[in-house]
C-alpha cells in the first residue's frame, strides 16, 4: 500500500514558445512521500512543480494522477482525469499567497469547498477553523489579509489548500517571499503536514530545511532531473561539479 | 439691463418634468443595456478567439471614434435607407446611445479585469474552481471595484449625452425646453432652467460616487 503511486511523469516537456524548459522529465512520487525540487532559477523547478496541478499544461509526455491518465480538459473523459478534479485533489501554495484580499480569512479557507465540493457553510466553516486551528491562526478568522503578516497569509494559504483534502500539497518557493524571521513559523507547518504522511512536493531554496523533512531530493537543471536521491546522497555527497557549485552557495 | 421673467417660463414646467422624465428614461435605459454590450465587448476582447476580439475592437472604435451626433443621426436618417424600413426616433436613439456608451464601458470593464493580478485566477484554479467561477467569486467582485470610479464617470456623461437626441425630435429635456423657448420666447430663463435640471440629476449623483469611492478604498 506504501509503494502506491500517486504522480507519474513520463517523458514530460514544456515549452514556451521557443524556449524548452523541460526537456523529459521522467518521476514517480509514491504515496506519503515528500520531495523536495531543488535547483539553479532557470532549471525549470517552478514550472515542473506547476505542471503537476496542470497550472501549466505540459507539451509532451504524459502525467499520470494514481495510474489515471491526465486529460487536456477541465472535464475528464472516459478513464482520463479532468484538470479540474486534478487540481481539487492536488494542493498549491504559491510563493505570493495569493489570498483572495476581498475575503476574510474563514471565507478564503471556505471558497473552495463550497464553490467546488458544494459543502454546506456549517460543514466548510467547521473544518476550516479546525484547520486554522492547526496552523495556529484560529484568533485571526474574521481578519482580512491584509491584516496578517506575510507568514501568516502563508498560513492561511495553506489552510486554504488542505481545505479541499487533497492527496498532494505542492509547495512553490513558500518562504521566499516572507522576512526571515517569518519563514520558521511556515516551516513548522509544513513540516508537521510532512509528519502527518501528507504526499508533498515542495520546490524550495531552504537546503537544511529539504534535507530535514524531504525523503528525496531532486536536482533540476537546465530542464532535466541531473541527480536525486536521499537528502544524504544529494546534498552531502553530490556527484556532479554543477550540484556541488550549487550547494556551496549555501554552505557559506 | 434684461427683466428675467422665470412666471411665464414656470407656466410650462410640466413640459420641464415630462423631458426631465424622458432624459432620465433614456438614461437608464441606455445604461443598461450599454452595461450588456460592454460585458460583451469586454468578454469578447479577453477571449482566446481571435474573430470574436476582433469583431469586439472593431464595434468600439467605430463607436469611440465616431461623434455620438453623427451617429444619431446616421442610426435615424441614414441606415433606414439601407434597411428599406423606417426605425423610430425613439428605437434609433435609445440604441445609438447604449451602442456608444457600451463601446466605453467595455474598455473600463476589460482594464478593471486585467487590473487584478493573475495569481488570483490560479489561486482559484488550484482549488478546482472553473473559469466561470473564478470570474463570479474571485474577479468580478475586485475588478468591480477598480472599474467603479470609471463607470460612473462615464455614466455622467452618458446623461448630458442624452440631449443629443433632440437632434431627432425625441421629447427628452433639451428638445422640450426648445419647445418652451419657441412658445416663450425665453431663451435665458429656458436655457436656464434646463441646465439646473440637469445639475441637480448628476450633482447627487457625482456626490454619491466619491462617497462610494471612500467607502471602498477604506474597505481595502
Amino acid at each position: 500500500m506504501n509503494e502506491e503511486i500517486v504522480i507519474s511523469l513520463k517523458g514530460m516537456t514544456k515549452d514556451f514558445g521557443a524556449l524548452k524548459v523541460l526537456k523529459g522529465i521522467d518521476l514517480d512520487i509514491k504515496k506519503g512521500e515528500v520531495v523536495a525540487l531543488i535547483g539553479p532559477s532557470g532549471s525549470g523547478k517552478s514550472t515542473l512543480i506547476r505542471c503537476l496541478n496542470m497550472m501549466e499544461s505540459p507539451t509532451g509526455g504524459d502525467f499520470y494522477f494514481m495510474g489515471s491518465k491526465i486529460a487536456s480538459t477541465f472535464k475528464g473523459k472516459g478513464d482520463e482525469t479532468g484538470i479540474g478534479e486534478l487540481r481539487r485533489r492536488v494542493g498549491m501554495v504559491f510563493q505570493h499567497f495569493n489570498l483572495f484580499p476581498h475575503r476574510n480569512v474563514l471565507e478564503n479557507i471556505c471558497m473552495g469547498p463550497k464553490t467546488v465540493l458544494k459543502q454546506p457553510k456549517v460543514e466548510a466553516e467547521k473544518y476550516a477553523m479546525e484547520l486554522l486551528a492547526k496552523v495556529g491562526l484560529a484568533d485571526k478568522h474574521n481578519a482580512f489579509p491584509s491584516h496578517l503578516s506575510g507568514g501568516q497569509k502563508q498560513r492561511v494559504a495553506i489552510a486554504r489548500a488542505l481545505a479541499m483534502r487533497p492527496d498532494v500539497m505542492l509547495f512553490d518557493e513558500v518562504t521566499s517571499a516572507l522576512d526571515p524571521e517569518l519563514v520558521g513559523e511556515v516551516l513548522q507547518v509544513v513540516r508537521s503536514l510532512a509528519d502527518s504522511g501528507m504526499t508533498m512536493i515542495l520546490v524550495t531554496h531552504e537546503m537544511a530545511f529539504a534535507a530535514d523533512i524531504a525523503d528525496r531530493v531532486i536536482f533540476l537543471e537546465d530542464g532535466f532531473i541531473s541527480e536525486s536521491g536521499t537528502p544524504e546522497d544529494v546534498l552531502v555527497h553530490p556527484k556532479s561539479e554543477r550540484l556541488q557549485a550549487f550547494l556551496a552557495r549555501y554552505h557559506n | 439691463m434684461y427683466q428675467w421673467d422665470f412666471y411665464t417660463v414656470m407656466q410650462s414646467m410640466d413640459l420641464f418634468l415630462s423631458g426631465l422624465t424622458v432624459t432620465f428614461t433614456y438614461t437608464i435605459g441606455s445604461i443598461a443595456l450599454g452595461v450588456v454590450f460592454g460585458l460583451l465587448a469586454a468578454f469578447a476582447r479577453l477571449s482566446r478567439f481571435f474573430v470574436l476580439r476582433l469583431l469586439a475592437r472593431s464595434y468600439q472604435e467605430l463607436f469611440r471614434c465616431t461623434p455620438l451626433l453623427v451617429q444619431i443621426l446616421w442610426a435615424f436618417y441614414a441606415l433606414p435607407l439601407l434597411l428599406g424600413f423606417t426605425i423610430s426616433n425613439k428605437i434609433a436613439g435609445l440604441m445609438t446611445l447604449s451602442l456608444y456608451v457600451g463601446a466605453f464601458y467595455g474598455e473600463i470593464f476589460r482594464g478593471g479585469i486585467n487590473a487584478i493580478d493573475k495569481g488570483q485566477t490560479e489561486a482559484g484554479a488550484a482549488v478546482g474552481m472553473s473559469n466561470g467561477q473564478i470570474m463570479r467569486n474571485i474577479i468580478m467582485p475586485q475588478a468591480i471595484k477598480k472599474m467603479l470610479p470609471a463607470f460612473i464617470n462615464q455614466s455622467v456623461i452618458q446623461v448630458k449625452n442624452t440631449s443629443l437626441l433632440y437632434a431627432i425630435s425625441v421629447a427628452e429635456l433639451t428638445y422640450m425646453t426648445y419647445v418652451v423657448n419657441g412658445e416663450t420666447y425665453r431663451p435665458l430663463e429656458s436655457y436656464t432652467i434646463a441646465a439646473i435640471m440637469y445639475f441637480m440629476l448628476l450633482f447627487p449623483l457625482t456626490q454619491f460616487a466619491d462617497l462610494f469611492e471612500r467607502r471602498m478604498r477604506r474597505s481595502d
